[in-house]
């Protein structure tokens, strides 16, 4: 059976099924952070005083290297896009390839980050800083991970699909860049939200 | 024009240079939200989210090519905004509707002294 809207667009909303797909599903994530934001932002309205300084809790130095990693990642897999776009699949590999290492040195930075926390006694439950920033931070980490696992995904059987049906795979790295870089702009607000100010 | 045309228009908006371009760009942007941090001034948040708010925007218009999209995606995006104001709007006036003289009003003391005047007064 084929599935219709692959790759051809339709004429009601001009795309093709997966784009329309990703972008109501990246809508819903947005409502998803947005909603972990405002608790944020109503534990620290409450938390007055109390409520510790990020610089003095949290590595800035970390944070800012994963700021950088995200978005070389982001980076790298536009250009692995691109090189699909220009019938180039082993320049598509090699910037997947990237784009999966680079992911994977963020969460390692992660559990680094994590590991001390732990190590000095500070768990979600110690307080409501803790709490939020374990929260927003994992919930992101679980999206960076299940994004790893598509990425490596594509990078190890994405041949079958080039062979068979090339502009049906490039669409679906399209959609799967859509959800890295969404993604990475989530890091991009929570960096001075939890780690500078 | 024509589908192809569009694509490989798509594509030739991420060569290596317009990359590279927009890769310097957010990596000299995320130094200077961290370094603004640092300084003493009071609107250090304001300036690291002012940036943060520059750096997403290039992310949505350049890399997730939001700039050329369809009238379809553009409209999701209007309607997830809209939420989004809603949702902050409904928590913030949540967090301010609170029952006049109850512990969480913010001049509960206010209101108990009203209280008692009307008693005396009764009295």
């Amino acid at each position: 059976m084929d599935i219709p809207y692959t790759t051809e667009l339709r004429s009601d909303t001009g795309l093709y099924n997966g784009k329309l797909g990703i972008w109501l599903y990246l809508a819903s994530e947005v409502m998803l952070f947005g909603g972990l934001f405002s608790a944020y932002v109503f534990l620290r309205i409450g938390g007055g005083d109390t409520w510790p300084s990020g610089p003095e809790v949290l590595s800035v130095p970390l944070a800012t290297l994963n700021t950088v990693l995200l978005i070389t990642s982001s980076m790298t897999i536009a250009m692995a896009w691109a090189s699909l776009k220009f019938n180039d699949y082993k320049k598509f590999q090699r910037y997947l390839g990237f784009t999966i290492a680079l992911g994977v040195a963020f969460l390692a930075v992660k559990t680094i980050e994590y590991g001390d926390k732990f190590s000095h006694g500070h768990f979600p439950s110690t307080n409501n800083f803790y709490g939020i920033y374990f929260l927003l931070t994992g919930v992101h980490f679980a999206h960076i991970a299940g994004g790893l696992l598509v990425l490596a995904f594509h990078f190890l059987r994405g041949r079958v699909m080039w062979e068979r049906e090339r502009e049906r795979f490039v669409n679906r790295i399209e959609v799967t860049g859509l959800y890295w870089h969404f993604v990475d702009l989530v890091w991009i607000f929570l960096f001075p939200t939890l780690y500078l100010i | 024009m024509g589908a192809e045309t569009e694509k490989r228009d798509a594509a030739a908006a991420h060569t290596p240079r317009n990359q590279i371009a927009v890769f310097v760009v957010l990596v000299i942007l995320t130094l200077a939200t961290a370094g603004a941090s640092q300084t003493d001034l009071a609107a250090g948040p304001l300036v690291a989210y002012a940036i943060a708010l520059v750096q997403g925007t290039l992310i949505l218009l350049v890399l997730m090519h939001v700039a050329r999209e369809k009238r379809s995606v553009l409209g999701i995006l209007a309607l997830t905004a809209v939420l989004v104001a809603g949702l902050v709007i409904l928590s913030v006036a949540a967090y301010y509707d609170v029952l006049e003289g109850s512990k969480w009003s913010a001049a509960p003391a206010a209101v108990e002294h009203e209280r008692e005047d009307l008693r005396r007064h009764e009295e």
